[in-house]
């Protein structure tokens, strides 16, 4: 009965036999070098990757399982399954996921380093190596199983059979779901538990500690404060209309020129708004603290100030500053800021005004040393220098629908590789899936940098090529920035809410949107296209 | 048996192929105004030397391929259809299979695909194993098959659903002659069971032992079309088979027919034993021996869903058969009747002739006869064909 159990299923001999050698393997460690060696990163690491090869064959089996239902397409589904397996293709991605995932958490346990550090760079790597590795999978294997199948003919025995090519399509893609959701799920649940582990390990003091606790294993909402909108919109205005009549040269004579320049003054505008001048005061507002209320969750101000002007003893970043601030009215007491580092004013829920707003004011002096650093400009660093946060939701809770975020990415991935097979050769189809990851990937660069191109050329011949690059790149940037949009990795390392309406979001924009539509070129491409070549 | 008046299964009118470049310039005509139609119950046959366009008119009719211009319809409809397809079944001229497939998976695949519940598809898939006699390997995965084996699988897949019409692309290509033997079989089995076979071969002795019509392409174009008996008939010459007759007899019967109107015997030879049967003898002698092989065994039963229907019928025949037999004899030519007027130009050799006839065996040339086909020769080409790969240099030659 065993020998045929293992005749029949070779994949599950191949893991009881690793099983065996793995544990025969542990024996000679212990017979050469004690239970201590046993223990050593490199056989743990080995036992992890045996532990999470069975956790991914029995999920895949299980997503087999669930392909046996009588449907068509179904059944093509489950043949790209099988076809990932035992062509190998999927297999060395799967090792090497497997092998990051299991080798990352003691890789990364230094005991010299901050707790936080270490749990944020394991949710991130780990995070990144699973949609990266994923996303690169997903694309060669999608190429693949198509275009291999016109090329073998294949296809040819195939769809003499009654199944059409739309169905077939899909059952193409429903198999390359089926396998990254698998496989998500074990790469998941293998980051979750090695982020518990970690989260366990010691931390070097209690705020350490604490810090893990509220900044990083947590789901935080972030508001930032916003510049009245009026009174912004005035200001650019009037410095538009000034410099128009002051320096019209440096104004611009094109309107890419002009509008590069109204943006430098836009930012020009948002900086001064979050400058202090030297003994004056400033005021932001963050609104839609409501739910922090409701919820009784205290809120985090987190800020990182630099300084701007020339100042001998501001000569170096962490310097300290005392200043004075103020939340809703109440005084706080002075507090020593390190500038250029990101600190945490933590406000009680009660704080919070009835609108749902926590207005914060700061004053740019020393109230207890008039004179000390009295001329220093202070500004919050761009980006996230200034936000109120306030914990919205579980680690967990917010993990997961990271990883939601990561699996639809991967759907779109998978559908956009068949479309290229289906009228590509499988190196030319994996380059322009891959073109268009990678574009993905910067979109959110090029959209921010592709403005300054060609600006300044001269010749007429050379700005017209220039302008259609940017609009070229704009265009594709603009419609691909919302898959760079939608990467979770740094929110969740962050302690920061992946919220539902993102993943929704993400849902109908990359899920339905995308994959619809180019789901529909696929099926449309395919559909047109005559299977059989020249063979007389 | 087969019916012109009955609708084709398959109408192909004026049907035209031209393979384009990448700048949509014509390429290469493979068919050019073809006109064919596949009656049903019949088991069609579509010859051409390599580049005729064969693959190209079965591509066509299971709708890989468009056509440039013309018409083309499977059961009425276009080929395109995927409700027509639950009907055909196909085996294409290579095996065009998943490599990282079982024989078992394969054919649960397209079983599924032809939405087969799975009892049945279970049941069937076990019966066309044993049948194609791989159910010994059918755990092995298809890539490291033997061609032959492939073959094999690939034969079983075409009949996962028991279709009306098979599409059979060089069949026998790659075969052993048992399986050989076995294709030749179940094609006339389902003939039997009122399929619809379209079979593609360049083996040109496959085609002359099973078919019923034959179309020979040339160029795209059809060359020459008809019935088997039509287009092999040799109106000039007459075979007799007999028994070892001594120099005597022959003497006799030479003078016979010398004096029929002057005709000469132009050979006389004993018959041979055909290769195919003593192949067919040496592996059911090995296999009683209980050689062992990790290849295809002999392939076992026809596949039950594949027969089924037929038990009644042979039956029947074989009623009908015994009560012809039983039946009284015509009363015998009065001598003093006249014969009619062929026969008396017959005059005495006649009665020779047919003293010579009644001793003929019954088995296979009758059934060639029912075919309206003449005797085999003595070898079956098939076979040489098979082991010498020579079918081709063979009808270069101009030989069949």
């Amino acid at each position: 009965m065993i020998g045929r159990l293992l005749r029949d299923h070779p994949y599950f001999a191949a893991f009881l036999g690793a099983g065996v050698a793995l544990a025969l393997f542990h024996l000679l460690l212990v017979s050469i070098g004690g239970p201590a060696r046993a223990d050593d990163t490199f056989p743990r690491i080995l036992r992890l990757v045996y532990l999470l090869a069975c956790a991914s064959f029995a999920a895949l089996a299980l997503a087999k399982r669930m392909l046996a239902l009588e449907w068509a397409p179904l059944a093509v589904a489950r043949t790209v399954v099988d076809e990932a397996l035992r062509m190998k293709i999927a297999v060395v991605f799967v090792g090497l996921l497997l092998v990051c995932l299991a080798g990352l958490p003691f890789t990364i346990d230094s005991g010299s380093s901050a707790l936080r550090y270490r749990v944020q760079t394991l949710i991130h790597y780990g995070l990144t190596a699973t949609s990266s590795l994923l996303s690169l999978m997903t694309v060669f294997l999608a190429c693949g199983t198509l275009s291999h199948e016109i090329q073998d003919q294949r296809i040819f025995t195939t769809l003499s059979k009654p199944i059409g090519r739309g169905p077939y399509l899909l059952g193409k893609w429903f198999g390359l779901l089926m396998l990254n959701t698998a496989l998500l799920a074990v790469a998941g649940c293998a980051i979750h538990v090695a982020v518990r582990w970690m989260s366990s390990r010691q931390a070097l003091d209690v705020l350490d500690r604490n810090i893990v606790d509220t900044e990083v294993l947590t789901a935080r909402v972030s508001v930032n404060p916003e510049p009245p909108k009026n009174e912004f919109e005035q200001r650019v205005r009037e410095r538009i209309e000034k410099l128009k009549a002051q320096a019209p040269d440096e104004y611009g004579d094109t309107p890419a020129k002009q509008r590069e320049k109204e943006r430098q003054i836009r930012a020009d505008v948002e900086k001064q708004w979050f400058s202090i001048p030297p003994q004056r005061s400033a005021s932001y507002v963050f609104r839609g603290l409501d739910a922090a209320k409701r919820l009784g969750e205290p809120v985090q101000l987190r800020f990182k100030l630099n300084y701007l002007g020339k100042w001998a003893e501001m000569n170096e970043e962490g310097q300290k500053v005392r200043r004075r601030f103020q939340v809703n009215g109440r005084d706080l007491p002075p507090l020593w800021i390190v500038l250029g580092r990101f600190q945490m004013l933590k406000i009680p829920a009660e704080v919070i005004d009835d609108r749902g707003e926590v207005r914060l004011t700061v004053f740019n002096n020393d109230p207890e040393d008039p004179e000390r650093l009295k001329d220093v400009t202070l500004i919050f660093a761009r980006g996230a220098g200034l936000e109120a946060l306030y914990r919205a939701d579980s680690f967990g809770g917010n993990f997961w629908r990271a990883l939601g975020m990561v699996w639809v990415k991967l759907a779109f991935l998978a559908i956009l590789g068949l479309t290229a097979a289906t009228f590509l050769g499988f190196p030319v189809a994996c380059l322009i899936s891959l073109a268009v990851l990678v574009s993905a990937w910067i979109s959110g660069f090029l959209m921010m940098e592709i403005h300054r191109y060609g600006v300044d050329y001269e010749s007429a011949g050379a700005q017209g090529l220039a302008w259609a690059i940017r609009t070229m790149v704009t265009v594709l940037a603009g419609v691909l920035r919302q898959y760079a949009r939608f990467s979770p990795a740094e929110q969740v390392a962050d302690g920061r809410l992946v919220p539902w309406s993102d993943l929704f979001a993400c849902l109908a924009w990359i899920g339905i949107g995308w994959c619809g539509l180019t789901g529909l070129l696929g099926w449309l491409i395919f559909r047109m296209r005559e299977l059989g070549r020249v063979q007389v | 048996m087969v019916s012109p008046a009955e609708k084709p299964i398959v109408e192909c009118r004026g049907l035209t192929k031209v393979f384009k470049d990448f700048w949509m310039r014509p390429k290469v005509t493979a068919l050019d105004s073809l006109d064919l139609e596949v009656r049903p119950h019949e088991v069609f046959g579509l010859l051409g030397p390599n580049g005729s366009g064969k693959s190209t008119t079965i591509k066509l009719l299971l709708g890989l391929l468009f056509p440039t211009r013309g018409r083309v319809s499977v059961f009425g409809k276009l080929p395109t259809e995927t409700a027509i397809k639950s009907r055909v079944g196909y085996m294409p001229e290579e095996s065009y299979l998943y490599r990282f497939l079982n024989a078992r998976e394969t054919l649960d695949f397209y079983g599924r695909l032809f939405k087969l519940e799975r009892r049945d598809r279970q049941r069937r898939i076990g019966m066309l194993l044993e049948m194609v006699g791989l159910e010994a390997v059918q755990r092995r995965p298809i890539g490291e098959y033997s061609k032959g084996m492939q073959r094999r699988i690939g034969l079983a897949q075409a009949l996962i659903n028991d279709p009306d019409f098979l599409i059979l692309d060089e069949p026998t290509t790659g075969l052993d002659p048992l399986g050989t033997r076995q294709v030749k079989d179940l094609i006339l089995m389902l003939r039997e069971r009122g399929k619809t076979v379209l079979l593609c071969s360049h083996l040109l002795a496959d085609v002359e032992d099973v078919c019923d019509r034959v179309t020979v392409l040339y160029g795209g174009k059809v060359r020459a079309a008809g019935t088997v008996k039509e287009l092999l008939s040799l109106s000039d010459s007459s075979v007799i088979e007999t028994d070892r007759l001594d120099d005597a007899t022959v003497a006799k019967v030479r003078q016979v027919i010398e004096q029929a109107g002057g005709r000469t015997i132009r050979r006389i030879e004993a018959p041979r034993k055909k290769l195919e049967t003593l192949f067919l003898e040496i592996v059911e002698r090995a296999q009683q021996e209980g050689l062992a092989t990790s290849g295809a065994r002999a392939g076992g039963r026809m596949a039950e869903f594949l027969s089924e229907g037929l038990e009644t019928r042979s039956e029947e025949q074989g009623e009908d058969l015994i009560r012809r037999l039983v039946q009284p004899a015509p009363p015998p030519a009065r001598p003093d009747a006249v014969p009619p007027k062929e026969e008396q130009a017959a005059g005495p050799d006649q009665a020779a002739i047919e003293e010579l006839v009644r001793g003929k065996p019954a088995a296979e040339p009758e059934r060639k006869a029912e075919r309206g086909g003449e005797a085999t020769p003595d070898l079956d080409r098939s076979v040489i064909d098979g082991l010498l790969g020579e079918g081709q240099n063979r009808k270069k030659d101009g030989t069949t």
